[in-house]
């Protein structure tokens, strides 16, 4: 992980599967190397690593032990309604609000198995916005 | 691109498909793939020992639980049977109905067979 400077975006992976979080780690690490990763396996560690490293994005499983990434995306609401978050998900169906997401108020939500051309797209409108924001409080 | 649900799903690709997809989105770094893989190929045992603990003893919440443990990994390299059927499992699971379950289980055990032999070709190559 860098240091992060003032500049730097910095993402929130959470993500409870131990292969599928190394995976979107590498990627992101490749296609965005400017940034500071940070990564947690449940909700409540992604809360606690939040709240100490106030991320620009997170991206967020749903399904997970402890805290479930719709609790943790609302706690992270509560304290920056601004946080821009993306949820990947399997979504059977049964587990999550109609519209998914919408309830719990996400930015993205992108269905598993991933289409990372979509999620890139996604990081690249949360960057942009991002940064412009910086840009506008600077 | 408008913010808000992306539930756009992606037609089922084969784990050859999938793997070469992978290796682009990667930037052709063979090594860091085979490592992922090398990752699930050391762990897929003991999920499938889960499950089958789990089918064994009729215990409906720990095979829900059990095979939503593994799709998460399974379904990076797999989108067809092997995970339609672990798909099977967890909601065998969740409607505490097991009828079936070891059938679907022998399956999935082939199934998985198939996909190791094709992963581990990716990383002999």
């Amino acid at each position: 992980m860098e240091t992060r400077t003032d500049d730097m975006v910095a993402i929130l992976l959470v993500e409870d599967e131990e292969i599928a979080l190394q995976l979107l780690a590498t990627i992101l690490v490749k296609k965005f190397p400017g940034i500071a990763l940070h990564f947690a396996g449940n909700g409540r560690v992604g809360l606690e690593l939040y709240r100490e490293h106030a991320p620009d994005i997170v991206i967020t499983d749903i399904n997970m032990p402890e805290m479930s990434g719709a609790q943790m995306a609302v706690q992270i609401r509560k304290i920056n309604p601004r946080t821009k978050i993306i949820t990947l998900s399997a979504g059977t169906g049964n587990s999550l609000p109609e519209p998914a997401g919408a309830a719990f108020g996400t930015d993205y939500y992108i269905f598993k198995p991933i289409n990372f051309a979509l999620l890139f797209t996604a990081l690249e409108e949360c960057f942009a916005a991002v940064l412009q924001a910086k840009s506008d409080s600077a | 691109m408008a913010h808000g649900n992306y539930d756009k799903r992606t037609p089922p690709r084969s784990p050859a498909e999938i793997l070469s997809d992978l290796l682009v989105t990667l930037e052709g770094d063979r090594q860091a793939l085979s490592d992922l893989i090398g990752s699930f190929l050391a762990s897929y045992q003991g999920h499938l020992q889960h499950i089958s603990t789990a089918v064994c003893t009729g215990n409906a919440q720990y095979l829900e639980k059990s095979a939503h443990h593994f799709k998460g990994s399974l379904g990076i390299f797999c989108q067809t049977e092997a995970l339609a059927l672990t798909q099977r499992l967890m909601e065998m699971g969740e409607r505490n109905t097991l009828a079936g379950a070891p059938e679907a289980l022998e399956l999935l055990e082939q199934e998985m067979a198939v996909l190791v032999g094709t992963l581990r070709e990716f990383i002999d190559r």
